[in-house]
């Protein structure tokens, strides 16, 4: 920035003297007499001496002495100042500073008593209010005491307030997400991602590339959640984490093994790989942390980040859920459906879904043995399920080579696409775009739930056959695993354009990720809270009578022996009633608590003894037999 | 022994006495003597004791005993004979007149009590002082300790003026110059002085005479008016306003008739001004026959062509946005036509499909279930043939057919609607019709429409019944004949009507009705329209009759009949080779597709239903009357007796085949929720919405979260927190005060206005206080 710097006034000094000068032309008596005087002595000034013109006569003379002792005279002139030019110039310059400074007032009271043309906030409009309006207000505020009422109607206000201050801060979200459209009598359909990448900006172009990897074989693949950090697993070992927007690798390892899935967990520091025996937790150096060997012939992963739950699903049919905060089996059901590779979660309840050969979907939460959901959606098998961000939409695909739109709501079916090939696998975008694989074209369609769709939004050829595929959060780009490579397409608005920083943020620190995970780490859902019905929380738990009852009934109780106990007598005054009952009491007290102890014990020991001998049943040297895979 | 001890006593009481004489007289010459030197008397000495036999220490006399009681004229007898003891009688006398006897104190219990009582009264009148001040912090949302905060603020100058009152003599002079004199202007606000306004005041009486009388006369007049109004008002009898209504309109009407013969222009601005109306009318989209615009056009009519048509457009217009409405209904049911099902799936429905947290998943549920079940009768209906056909040949054909089905339907809706055209438009023309006759009693008319009414519902009730059974014939069969088709239709017509379209109906019903009046010389194409909308009712009211039929469970096999082929671009997966493999591919997955899956599943899905259903209890046993053995059975009609049957339970997935929800509830997440609804609620749903938002820093803007949770006490370290003393109430009060000042202010403003007298009472107050202050 420029600095405006002016000079400072400095008033010159030859102003100052005027008043008096010299009659007849000589020096001014006093040592500072500068040359500047000289100047104005008349003499220099030639014929016209100053001042003949103004100063008619002199008005006295004034006597001084010399600093040699020397008298001297001297003639002053009085100057009638308000007749001099400089005089009405400085008058002029004196009225019209006086005016601006009316002016100012002028325009200073103006603005005090102006109104505002808009007073009051900004008027927002309602239907954005509505939008984050959480159900209805509450219309009777009238409770039992006053000052319940009065907190309660207190309370209301305020809730309001928060919906319309949210409404009012959207206007901070001012990015927005694009899409293609095409010309007249073009279609979205055939722009190639060459294409694409030929016309966006550099920084967009670079997001279309395509690693090659042919030796490890078909990659499954996935972002981490604030789309920043990319895991890649070769079927045939290779592991790779790599900061996708740099192209950084962060380690790269071949586990030696056959690797079924890739997940990241909470964040970019740990991801978990589901091998052929075990399930194995690696650092982001690659360096190995843990065996879960709870977690075997995993086929497929999904990690809920709000709960800190690793969903697997084994070749056995065996659900599992492991809290890797604590490290503990939360719970783990087998499903009786046969070998699960099919499975997704929904991401606003964090219920996992399952896919089965028998044209079946499952749906699961933690905390209960059977499907919560069971629906039949195909008439063979589902090769792929995907949940939409919201809950509200999920796409299956089967082996029939058809792809459906379900209402999550109401159950029901959408719409149902047939389609060349059955998609193998399907993702939804944080806009809601669906991607599909078949064979080795992807297809990514637009808005396919809310309305039937025609052609597809964008496709694209690749070499080999997909493996995995993830949408990358936050960015307008899909992740395609396959055989040969790992290839990043461009898909135009398919990310969420805003991120919240304080949610997940591409953009993160270290010190940021440690405080995010600190953050994240308490504000953990129980496992036990997740449920179908999200909102179910906070519903009051209506109980009828017979419910009641039932709860009543099943809790159990120890009815401990009775007991007979007679004190023996005593002489010396020790049996007097008092101390025999006494005695008694205290007897068949102790008595009772050895009782319930044993009892205890024994229920301890025993379920353990049943525990610890359940490895060993059969013959004692089976342990040495050849396990079989 | 008790007249011997008597005797005893009587033998020393004697004994006694005489010593007592002698005492006596000894002291009374002690006393003489005593005396001889002018001294006072000894009372003492003179003091006699009634020595009765009776008075003893062992008998003292009760109180009550009325005989032993010591009167005073008893006492004081003696008193009447001497003339002395002027004063002292005097008292007496006053004493007696004045008799009151002092009532017994209270004992010593009922006293404490008294004083107990007083005593909290006294407490409480103190304590409640502080009612005030603990209300006011009680309802303070936030209270910041310490209470009392220092005040700031700067005095300014005019605020000291104000409070400012002369002390010292000085100060009063100077007062008494500035404010005492009349022809000083006190009140900066008024341009006068008082002396000035009052001599104005004075000036014309004559003038101000009048004024008064004219002000008198129009206030009496008013009154008058409001009190016929107020009168009118109360009157409840509807045959009165609407006389009244009708007299108005017919003023109007008279008054169009004038104008438009001698003020053209005033009748133009009236035209204008109904223009303008009618555009309001129109703006708020009611377009109804009823409305004051139309009734107005109606009158209008008579002069102008254009306004007949007007009213006419106007119904028009009602009817497009009627119809519109319907148009979407139809488009709901035909899930085959994909161009309008977006609208029905995005719509306004879903505020904001993509935030979880604001969507009502309940009511959203309830309401896309309805139209499901809609939808799904529908196609019941209308595609059963197309399940018989084969299902894998469904590319074009099933689609054909559905379309074909779709357009009948819509055609059949398109008929409807001209129908109920062609009766709104015979009901403009009744309107005018009826204005030209409208002379006619009223009477008449009510008889007349009781009349219809009674046939009405006959009507409906028969076309109902026809109705049933058509409709039952075309769930039985599918492909029929024209007339059946017509019956499915209506009664699909009549499931799907929602509750806005009916009123819409009913609506141009009571037009069309209030319009003819009694006018049934062309009922035929009204009375189809009512039939119509008679079945509607009907079904309306007997909903739990038709609601079984509608929802029946949809088959699973349903939902692999309708498949919508995707247009591929040139890129094919290198598997699919050719278009001719297509139907190969299809017979390969239709190898391994299995109908084993549906049945499997349905088999499931009634086991699934069956463990949840609670089972009869059959109580039935062998005995009086039964042959006894073993392999006999009990006779149906016992077992039938003696079952207790079990209550049918709703499952969610009641109406739907294909999906299986687990009924059993959640143990674990029961454990998170909330029991019973805490102390001031009065019932769940208000404790339900009051913990229905977050308030999370991640759900809510900074500030908002701030005001969520904000503490409801606040203390500074290192301040001290004093208890509350005497100035917190006085605070309060003298705020009030101030309120109470301020309120009399005014009052004593608003009596100044009313009257010169009290203006007159003022300014001599002034005076006075001037005077005063002189002093």
């Amino acid at each position: 920035m420029e600095a405006n710097v002016t000079k400072p006034f400095v008033k010159k000094k030859q102003n100052m003297k005027r008043y008096f000068m010299e009659g007849d032309g000589k020096e001014l008596s006093t040592n500072k007499a500068s040359k500047d005087m000289k100047k104005h002595s008349p003499e220099k000034k030639g014929s016209k001496p100053i001042g003949e013109k103004r100063f008619k006569k002199p008005i006295k003379m004034r006597t001084y002495s010399d600093k040699d002792g020397q008298q001297k005279t001297q003639q002053v002139f009085k100057i009638d100042i308000s007749k001099t030019e400089r005089h009405r110039k400085w008058q002029m310059k004196k009225q019209r500073q006086a005016q601006g400074e009316q002016r100012k007032l002028q325009h200073r009271k103006h603005m005090r008593e102006q109104q505002d043309p808009f007073p009051g906030d900004a008027p927002i409009p309602k239907e954005r209010i509505q939008k984050y309006e959480r159900g209805e207000h509450i219309k009777d505020t009238g409770t039992r005491t006053g000052q319940g009422s009065r907190k309660l109607a207190e309370q209301e206000k305020k809730l309001q307030f928060a919906a319309r201050q949210a409404a009012r801060t959207e206007i901070l979200l001012h990015e927005e997400a694009g899409f293609l459209e095409a010309d007249e009598g073009e279609d979205t359909t055939s722009i190639t991602q060459h294409d694409l990448a030929g016309v966006v900006d550099i920084t967009s172009a670079q997001k279309f590339f395509e690693l090659k990897l042919p030796d490890f074989g078909p990659y499954s693949v996935n972002y981490t959640r604030n789309g920043r950090f990319l895991l890649m697993g070769g079927v045939k070992g290779h592991v790779a984490a790599i900061d996708w927007m740099t192209k950084k690798l962060l380690c790269e390892v071949n586990v030696m093994e056959t690797v079924n899935d890739v997940k990241w967990l909470h964040q970019e520091t740990m991801f978990a790989v589901a091998q052929r025996q075990w399930t194995y937790m690696y650092d982001n150096q690659g360096i190995e942390l843990h065996c879960l060997k709870k977690l075997d012939c995993v086929l497929r992963m999904e990690f809920l980040p709000f709960h800190f739950l690793l969903a697997s699903a084994n070749s056995k049919g065996y659900l599992s859920y492991i809290d890797v905060s604590i490290g503990e089996k939360v719970a783990g059901y087998s499903t009786q459906m046969g070998r699960l590779d099919v499975m997704c979660q929904n991401p606003s309840n964090a219920i996992v879904t399952l896919g089965h050969s028998g044209g079946t979907v499952t749906m699961w939460c933690p905390k209960l043995k059977e499907p919560v959901v069971k629906m039949l959606c195909h008439q063979s098998g589902v090769r792929s399920v995907a949940i939409e961000q919201a809950g509200q939409y999920m796409a299956t695909s089967g082996i029939d080579r058809t792809l459906k739109i379900w209402d999550l709501r109401t159950y029901k079916m959408l719409h149902s696409y047939k389609v060349p090939m059955g998609a193998g696998q399907m993702a939804f975008s944080q806009q809601g775009l669906l991607a599909t694989g078949m064979g080795n074209i992807v297809q990514v369609y637009k808005d396919s739930c809310r309305q039937e769709v025609k052609a597809p939004y964008l496709t694209h050829n690749l070499t080999s056959s997909v493996r995995s595929l993830q949408f990358c959060p936050y960015e307008d780009v899909l992740g395609v695993g396959h055989s040969t490579g790992f290839s990043s397409l461009i898909i135009p608005g398919a990310g969420e354009a805003n991120f919240d920083a304080l949610e997940s943020n591409p953009y993160q620190t270290k010190q940021q990720r440690k405080e995010a995970e600190v953050k994240m780490l308490l504000e953990k859902i129980p496992s036990d809270m997740i449920h179908l019905d999200s909102s179910m929380i906070v519903q009051v738990d209506k109980k009828g009578l017979q419910e009641t009852i039932e709860e009543h009934n099943k809790i159990k109780y120890l009815k401990p022996q009775k007991m007979e106990y007679e004190p023996r007598y005593k002489a010396k005054g020790k049996s007097r009633g008092q101390k025999v009952v006494q005695q008694k009491k205290g007897v068949i007290e102790e008595q009772k608590r050895e009782i319930i102890k044993e009892a205890l014990v024994e229920k301890q020991t025993g379920n353990r003894a049943k525990e610890v001998n359940k490895h060993r049943q059969g013959n004692v040297l089976d342990r040495f037999k050849r396990k079989v895979d | 022994m008790a007249l011997e001890s008597d005797q005893w006593e009587s033998l020393a009481a004697e004994s006694d006495e005489e010593d007592l004489a002698d005492d006596r007289k000894h002291n009374q010459l002690l006393d003489a003597i005593s005396a001889l030197d002018g001294k006072k008397k000894n009372s003492l000495s003179q003091r006699t004791v009634i020595n009765s036999g009776k008075i003893s220490e062992f008998q003292f006399s009760s109180v009550a005993d009325a005989v032993t009681k010591v009167k005073l004229h008893e006492l004081v007898g003696s008193l009447k004979e001497t003339t002395e003891h002027g004063t002292l009688k005097q008292q007496l006398s006053v004493i007696q007149k004045h008799k009151q006897t002092v009532s017994t104190p209270l004992p010593k219990h009922e006293k404490a009590k008294i004083s107990r009582t007083t005593a909290y009264e006294a407490t409480t009148h103190d304590l409640s002082k502080w009612e005030p001040t603990v209300k006011e912090n009680r309802k303070a949302e936030q209270l910041q300790f310490p209470l009392h905060k220092q005040d700031f603020s700067v005095v300014t100058t005019d605020q000291l003026v104000q409070r400012f009152q002369p002390r010292t003599p000085l100060e009063m002079a100077v007062a008494a110059l500035l404010h005492g004199s009349e022809n000083v202007v006190q009140d900066n606000s008024k341009e006068l002085t008082l002396a000035e306004q009052r001599a104005l005041a004075a000036m014309d009486i004559q003038k101000a005479k009048e004024r008064r009388m004219e002000l008198m006369k129009h206030r009496a007049l008013l009154s008058y008016k409001e009190l016929k109004a107020k009168r009118q008002k109360k009157i409840k009898s509807k045959r009165f306003h609407r006389i009244l209504k009708k007299e108005k309109l017919k003023d109007e009407k008279r008054l169009l008739e004038t104008l438009q013969k001698e003020d053209p222009e005033s009748f133009l601005e009236k035209i204008t001004q109904w223009e303008k109306d009618r555009v309001q009318e129109r703006m708020s989209l009611r377009h109804r026959g009823g409305t004051k615009f139309a009734k107005r056009q109606m009158i209008y009519a008579k002069f102008d062509e254009k306004a007949r048509q007007e009213v006419q457009d106007m119904l028009q217009k009602s009817r497009e946005i009627t119809q519109k409405l319907a148009a979407t209904e139809s488009s709901d049911e035909e899930s085959d036509s994909g161009d309008l099902e977006p609208q029905q799936a995005g719509g306004s429905a879903f505020v904001d499909s993509r935030n979880p947290w604001m969507s009502r998943p309940n009511v959203l549920i309830k309401l896309k279930q309805g139209i499901g079940h809609l939808e799904e009768n529908n196609a019941e209906n209308v595609g059963h043939s197309l399940i018989v056909d084969d299902v894998m040949d469904n590319k074009n054909d099933d689609k054909g057919m559905s379309i074909i089905g779709g357009n009948t339907s819509t055609d059949l809706q398109h008929q409807k609607n001209d129908d109920s055209d062609d009766d709104s438009d015979n009901a403009i023309d009744g309107i005018f019709d009826k204005l030209k006759e409208s002379k006619e009693p009223e009477t008449e008319v009510k008889t007349n429409r009781k009349q219809i009414r009674l046939k009405q519902v006959r009507k409906r009730k028969k076309s109902h019944k026809s109705d049933e059974k058509l409709a039952a014939e075309a769930v039985v069969k599918t492909s029929e004949s024209g007339k059946s088709e017509e019956g499915m239709v209506d009664s699909d017509d009549s499931l799907c009507e929602e509750p806005s379209k009916k009123r819409s109906l009913e609506d141009m019903d009571a037009l069309i009705n209030e319009a003819l009046g009694q006018s049934t010389n062309e009922p035929a194409p009204k009375k189809k329209q009512r039939k119509r909308h008679k079945t509607k009712h009907f079904q309306s009211g007997n909903h739990q009759q038709s609601k079984p039929k509608a929802d029946t469970n949809i088959d699973p096999k349903k939902l692999f009949t309708v498949d919508v082929n995707l247009r591929q671009s040139s890129s094919k997966p290198d598997v699919v080779v050719n278009e001719e493999d297509d139907d190969q591919l299809v017979n390969i997955a239709e190898a391994f597709a299995s109908d084993d899956v549906i049945e499997e599943f349905a088999a499931e899905k009634s086991d699934a239903v069956r463990s949840g259903q609670p089972q009869d209890i059959c109580l039935a046993l062998p005995g009086w009357g039964d042959w006894g053995g073993a392999g006999l059975s009990i006779s149906k009609r016992k077992k039938k007796r003696f079952t207790i049957k079990a209550p049918v339970v709703q499952r969610k997935d009641q109406f739907l085949g294909h999906v299986i929800i687990n009924e059993k509830k959640n143990d674990a997440l029961k454990k998170h929720q909330v029991e019973t609804i805490p102390f001031p609620y009065c019932n769940t749903d208000q404790f339900e919405k009051s913990i229905r938002a977050p308030i999370g820093r991640t759900w809510n803007p900074a500030g908002v979260f701030k005001q969520l949770v904000k503490p409801k006490v606040v203390t500074h370290l290192g301040k001290i927190i004093t208890p509350m003393d005497q100035s917190a109430i006085s605070k309060h009060e003298t705020g009030d005060a101030e309120g109470k000042t301020e309120s009399e202010e005014t009052e004593s403003k608003q009596s100044n206005r009313k009257t010169g007298k009290s203006r007159m009472k003022t300014n001599k107050k002034h005076k006075g206080q001037g005077k005063y202050s002189k002093k």
